[in-house]
């Protein structure tokens, strides 16, 4: 009679998981390129689609390198006036975005308009401040004119 | 037939120094030969595996960056999936490795609005982190005028300090 206490060896199994991760390992692509979504603020494909409850957290770009943050109702109305900061001081930029979702939990998106000489680091550092907030509706406004 | 383990554990010498005290019995002492349990390594081996394969990146998305541009650096991604590419390099609009106007990518961007594949309606933009808006605003309103629904900006992922 056949044994049924039988065992199954496991060294065939150790090689062939072993050529897999030295494999792998071997053809794994290690660059960590990511992406950034953004959303549009004007134009057919629009971030403003939620209710009129909802506000939108502006970061508005000058070109002397500061941001103005501001809260805007639908109608565009100031809910929270512009507060100005340096965009170097990114600390601060992100205290007031923390401070303004806690405070207004009905901000539902954020738009970003910077100034034509605003860089797209500039642009992406702000985005992801706001994006590592939680807030991850973003949309940037194009340039006007 | 014996595994392979086992002919290794009848001919090793501790299993040889056992027989010099014959009638102990078998079964109270403990054995003297060490059989690694391969179970757990083979479930490790298993977990690696699993990890590279659903960690590994795509090697088409160092085709997003063939130009070397210095892109900007952020904590918050997503990964960057198959779709339309446009970089900018040195104030040039490249699309599918050619140089074209503005004119020309809306031209290129609308005439595939009615195409079904999913992947025309996603675009990556490449851009050095030091492009100007001036730059990037006009190709975001082609892509609004375009019907391309998701629009992302390429980035070198950092970790979070």
């Amino acid at each position: 009679m056949k044994s049924i206490d039988f065992e199954i060896n496991l060294l065939p199994i150790i090689s062939l998981l072993a050529v897999c991760i030295s494999f792998l390992l071997v053809t794994a692509v290690w660059v960590p390129v990511g992406g950034v979504e953004v959303k549009q603020a004007v134009g057919q494909q629009t971030i403003n689609e939620d209710s009129s409850d909802s506000l939108s957290l502006w970061l508005k770009f000058s070109a002397d390198k500061k941001v103005q943050v501001s809260v805007l109702d639908s109608n565009m109305q100031a809910v929270v006036e512009n507060t100005s900061y340096n965009t170097t001081s990114k600390k601060s930029i992100e205290n007031l975005i923390k401070n303004l979702i806690k405070s207004h939990p009905q901000i539902t998106n954020a738009i970003v308009a910077p100034d034509r000489t605003t860089s797209l680091n500039s642009i992406i550092s702000i985005m992801d401040l706001i994006k590592s907030n939680n807030l991850k509706n973003v949309g940037i406004a194009p340039i006007q004119g | 037939m014996k595994s392979v383990l086992s002919q290794f554990e009848a001919n090793s010498p501790l299993a040889e120094n056992e027989a010099l005290r014959p009638n102990q019995k078998r079964s109270s002492v403990k054995s003297l030969v060490a059989s690694p349990v391969l179970t757990p390594l083979v479930d490790v081996f298993a977990i690696l595996v699993i990890y590279l394969l659903v960690h590994s990146v795509d090697p088409t998305i160092l085709e997003f960056n063939k130009h070397n541009i210095d892109l900007p650096r952020a904590v918050t991604s997503s990964s960057v999936e198959a779709g339309l590419v446009v970089s900018i390099l040195d104030g040039k609009i490249l699309f599918e490795d050619s140089t074209l106007s503005l004119s020309d990518l809306r031209k290129k961007l609308d005439s595939l609005k009615n195409d079904e594949n999913n992947n025309n309606k996603r675009l990556t933009i490449v851009g050095d982190k030091n492009t100007s808006f001036e730059a990037l605003s006009p190709i975001l309103e082609i892509c609004s005028d375009s019907g391309i629904q998701e629009v992302q900006f390429a980035i070198l992922r950092k970790a979070k300090s």
